[in-house]
């Protein structure tokens, strides 16, 4: 037990860590671009290439726009493409795997299947084609990213029914006169959450991520927003004479996928997602 | 004077739970001498393992143990354990061969002045050697073969001698065997009982037997230990513990065990209405491998019927297709072919539309009661949601409903908030058995209800299935392997092997003269609570052989090559079922061709 009580403290501090800093980041981010009463696209020729100041307290970039409130601007796209394709995803992947999975036979085989033909693209192929066809946004990269996005999802969620459903409960409430939908609502998910959110917590930093390189490469948000990735690619030209400006996006870049990551292993250790 | 092998005095253990500490094993003092059998006994939670892994110093981290002797003649490694489950215990990955092999070269033979350099290369060959010796013993038939494959290829029993093997690899002088054959079948349960004592005899081996049950102690130990809370509440010889206790809770369990095996007195009321007969029932599993159709037949053509207000038991050893016949009753599986009448109506599966008012009729209580419950949902939502389902009634009736079936399986109504993971076994099976009860169904189709639970427990469950059957008028369709609970409570008996029924009659006639050898295989194998009786009781023909699966020939009777009147015709056709009276047997002992032709006033007996 003592070893058990240990692992569980720590994976308590883990999860906490993770929220606490995740918290604090999506503050900022909304609240910055609020109300700093700067504006993140525009340009001020007279502050170009500023160092960090009270006024601007990440400084500013070659065009005089002010990075701290254009780092903020940038991790809410992140954000809203990383919490908005896992929803996505998440809400797809349940309802299919479900079916697949408490269903069977045919209709199984065919979702699944259907699953893998979407996902042995390159999820990366579907962003980029997706963005040339309705412009490059947050919300074309989001759709991108949920159109084989749903298929990781599916596929554990239809594990765990069916492992759930076979469970002696499940056969109980059948002879009892339970219909199907009942039967998944009230008994398989409840008992099938854990592994499904843990993977979906590990979801977003993989879209966060993805976001933000394709930012980087340039088939990403296009400017004057700002991105993550696409501000570390404004940063690299003058890295030699202004480092700051690529350091203080990749910090926070940084901070958030590792908070992300931390909520996720934190979940993934405290070991399922009990009530009780 | 015996010389001592185990000497424990005073043993404490204690367990920690975040800062709270448990007294698992209180001051037990006891010990074992060279070559004796001592049986420990105690229900579950009495701390009978805790003592055995505090003697093997094999306890986790947070346990404090502490004692003011604790030694075993020739160190900690000349004891050796066998556990309960044997597949948690082999490595599923590596050939059992090798596992037994790597166990003999770490623990070689006291190496003699002789044994040259020569020797010792060939000590992997000698392994081997000396691997097929201790399979033989442990009853392995086909060690050669054995030793070649996978633990996952093989039955429980064969697994459990493997276990066995490697223990007696060690050279133990003492052997702790920690409920050795509770997770096995009857007719399997006895033979490694029967293996286990001739090796105690003829190694001379000392052998710590710890069970819940008190017939598989009574069969093999000389002196007996009972513990209860933590201590050794009472020590003494197999017969002084049966006959004479001088505890009041050993008395307790002796007699909880003897009534397992005796009848009930109890007179329910058995109208003359067939409630419930199923014809030519069958089952089949596809598995589609390579494109190809590969079916086994779990059940294969099964009928019997079910008077109004009777109780029919089910016997046969696991995987015999007990389980599959009650999912076909309660409509969760579709017959491959056969059908259901209910009342002489025609009733379909669940799947194919069985309408919500034929669901109410039958219900089902679950053997695993850990798993039958809904870990997420408190036990008022588990009990009302039948109700729910039926739409009826407001939620504040519902809880009246479930507080006063609550009472009815005698608990208390605080229980409605608690959640499943907080109830011991023997009060998850209550609320199994409320659940079912819900709808005020007629015929209730238990899947071996009690054989997770502690004797005295299972008492209790069984006294109160009986209760509600003389109150409400159920009848049972009741699912055992033990024959001793079948017997109990149950007016006519049905045997299942491989997926038919051999034998089925009345459970009295049955039990006092079986017929079909199978039966009676499964008699002999049944252990009562009765140490003069266990020794009486002579060995079966049928029980010599290793554990084989028992699945015969293509078209022969599936029985034959275990069975020991085995016959020429046996092996090439299957025996039909042979009908005297109320007396249904497959067998060929009972056909014309056998016994000749009879009269119409011959009375036909047991052949066997």
């Amino acid at each position: 037990m003592k070893r058990k009580d240990r692992q569980k403290a720590e994976s308590n501090f883990i999860l906490k860590t993770g929220v606490i800093l995740l918290a604090m980041l999506t503050l900022l981010a909304v609240l910055v671009p609020i109300f700093s009463g700067q504006s993140y696209a525009e340009q001020n020729p007279d502050l170009q290439n500023l160092g960090s100041s009270a006024a601007h307290l990440f400084g500013t970039d070659k065009f005089g726009r002010d990075l701290f409130v254009r780092v903020w601007y940038g991790t809410r796209i992140s954000l809203f493409v990383g919490i908005g394709s896992m929803a996505i995803c998440g809400a797809v992947g349940i309802v299919i795997g479900a079916a697949a999975g408490y269903a069977g036979g045919i209709i199984d085989l065919l979702l699944m299947r259907l699953g893998d033909l979407v996902d042995a693209v390159p999820s990366l192929l579907y962003v980029i084609l997706i963005t040339l066809t309705f412009g490059a946004n947050a919300g074309s990269i989001l759709l991108g990213i949920c159109i084989s996005g749903w298929v990781e999802s599916a596929r554990i969620v239809r594990a765990e029914v069916q492992r759930v459903k076979t469970l002696n409960f499940c056969e109980a409430a059948r002879i009892l006169g339970a219909g199907p939908i009942r039967i998944l609502r009230t008994h398989v998910l409840p008992n099938a959450w854990g592994p499904v959110i843990v993977s979906l917590t590990f979801f977003i930093p993989k879209a966060i991520f993805t976001e933000a390189f394709l930012s980087f490469v340039g088939v990403g948000i296009e400017a004057p927003q700002a991105s993550l990735g696409s501000l570390i690619q404004a940063a690299r030209s003058q890295m030699r004479l202004y480092p700051s400006q690529m350091l203080y996006p990749i910090l926070v870049l940084s901070l958030l996928l590792i908070s992300l990551h931390l909520i996720g292993v934190g979940l993934e250790q405290k070991g399922g997602w009990n009530r009780r | 004077m015996k010389e001592e092998l185990l000497f424990v005095r005073h043993l404490h253990v204690e367990f920690q739970h975040g800062g709270q500490k448990e007294e698992a094993v209180r001051d037990v003092s006891f010990d074992v001498g060279c070559g004796e059998i001592v049986g420990v006994v105690g229900e579950s939670g009495s701390g009978k393992s805790t003592v055995m892994r505090a003697v093997l110093d094999v306890l986790p981290q947070d346990a404090d143990v502490s004692y003011e002797q604790l030694w075993i003649r020739g160190g900690k490694s000349s004891a050796a354990m066998v556990f309960q489950d044997p597949s948690a215990y082999l490595n599923p990955t590596i050939k059992v061969g090798r596992q037994l092999i790597e166990t003999i070269l770490l623990h070689p033979e006291p190496v003699t002045e002789k044994a040259t350099q020569q020797q010792k290369k060939n000590s992997r060959k000698r392994a081997w050697e000396h691997a097929e010796k201790l399979l033989e013993m442990t009853g392995i038939r086909n060690p050669e073969e054995i030793m070649k494959r996978y633990p996952f290829e093989l039955s429980g029993g064969q697994q459990q001698r493997i276990v066995l093997a490697i223990a007696l690899a060690c050279r133990p002088s003492l052997l702790i065997a920690d409920e050795p054959t509770t997770a096995l079948d009857v007719t399997v349960q006895r033979q490694i009982l029967d293996r286990l004592k001739r090796i105690a005899e003829e190694t001379h081996t000392s052998v710590l037997l710890v069970s819940h049950d008190l017939g598989v102690v009574a069969a093999l130990a000389k002196r007996i230990l009972v513990m209860k809370d933590g201590e050794i509440i009472e020590t003494g010889t197999a017969e002084e513990i049966f006959h004479e206790a001088k505890e009041q809770y050993t008395r307790e369990l002796v007699e909880a065990a003897r009534k397992h095996g005796s009848r009930s007195q109890d007179k329910h009321r058995i109208s003359e209405t067939i409630l419930f007969q199923a014809e030519h029932l069958s089952f089949q599993y596809t598995k589609f491998h390579f494109l190809k159709k590969k079916s086994t037949e779990a059940v294969q053509d099964v009928s019997f019927f079910l008077r109004k207000g009777e109780s029919y038991g089910l016997v046969g050893e696991s995987g015999s297709g007990k389980t599959t016949l009650a999912r076909m009753m309660t409509g969760i599986i579709e017959p491959s072919a056969g059908q259901i009448l209910y009342l002489k109506e025609r009733w379909k599966s669940l799947q194919k539309g069985r309408s919500k008012a034929q669901c109410q009729k039958i219900q089902m209580v679950f053997q695993n009661c850990a798993q039958a419950l809904d870990p997420k949902r408190t036990i008022g939502e588990a009990l009302s949601e039948p109700l729910e389902i039926w739409g009826g009634g407001m939620q504040d009736v519902w809880k009246t409903e479930a507080a006063e079936m609550l009472f009815k399986v005698g608990l208390e109504p605080e229980i409605l908030e608690k959640y499943p993971g907080e109830l011991s076994g023997g009060q998850r099976q209550r609320i199994g058995i409320a659940r079912a009860l819900m709808l005020k169904p007629e015929l209730l189709v238990l899947d071996e209800p009690v054989s997770a639970l502690d004797v005295t427990v299972q008492e209790q469950i069984l006294q109160l299935l009986e209760r509600l059957q003389r109150e409400q008028e159920l009848t049972y369709f009741f699912i055992s392997h033990d024959l001793n609970v079948v017997r109990r409570i149950c007016d006519r008996i049905g045997v299942l092997y491989n997926g038919r029924l051999v034998e089925s009659g009345d459970a009295e006639q049955l039990y006092r003269e079986p017929w079909h050898p199978y039966t009676k295989e499964l008699m002999l194998s049944t252990l009562t609570a009765d140490p003069k009786k266990m020794r009486r009781r002579r060995n079966v023909p049928g029980l010599t052989s290793g554990g084989g699966t028992g699945s015969g020939e293509e078209n022969g009777c599936p029985y034959a090559n275990r069975c020991g009147y085995v016959m020429e015709c046996c092996k090439k056709e299957r025996p039909e079922l042979y009908r005297f009276e109320d007396r249904e047997v497959a067998c060929f002992l009972y056909s014309e061709q056998h016994s000749g032709k009879r009269s119409k006033e011959y009375r036909m007996a047991s052949q066997i």
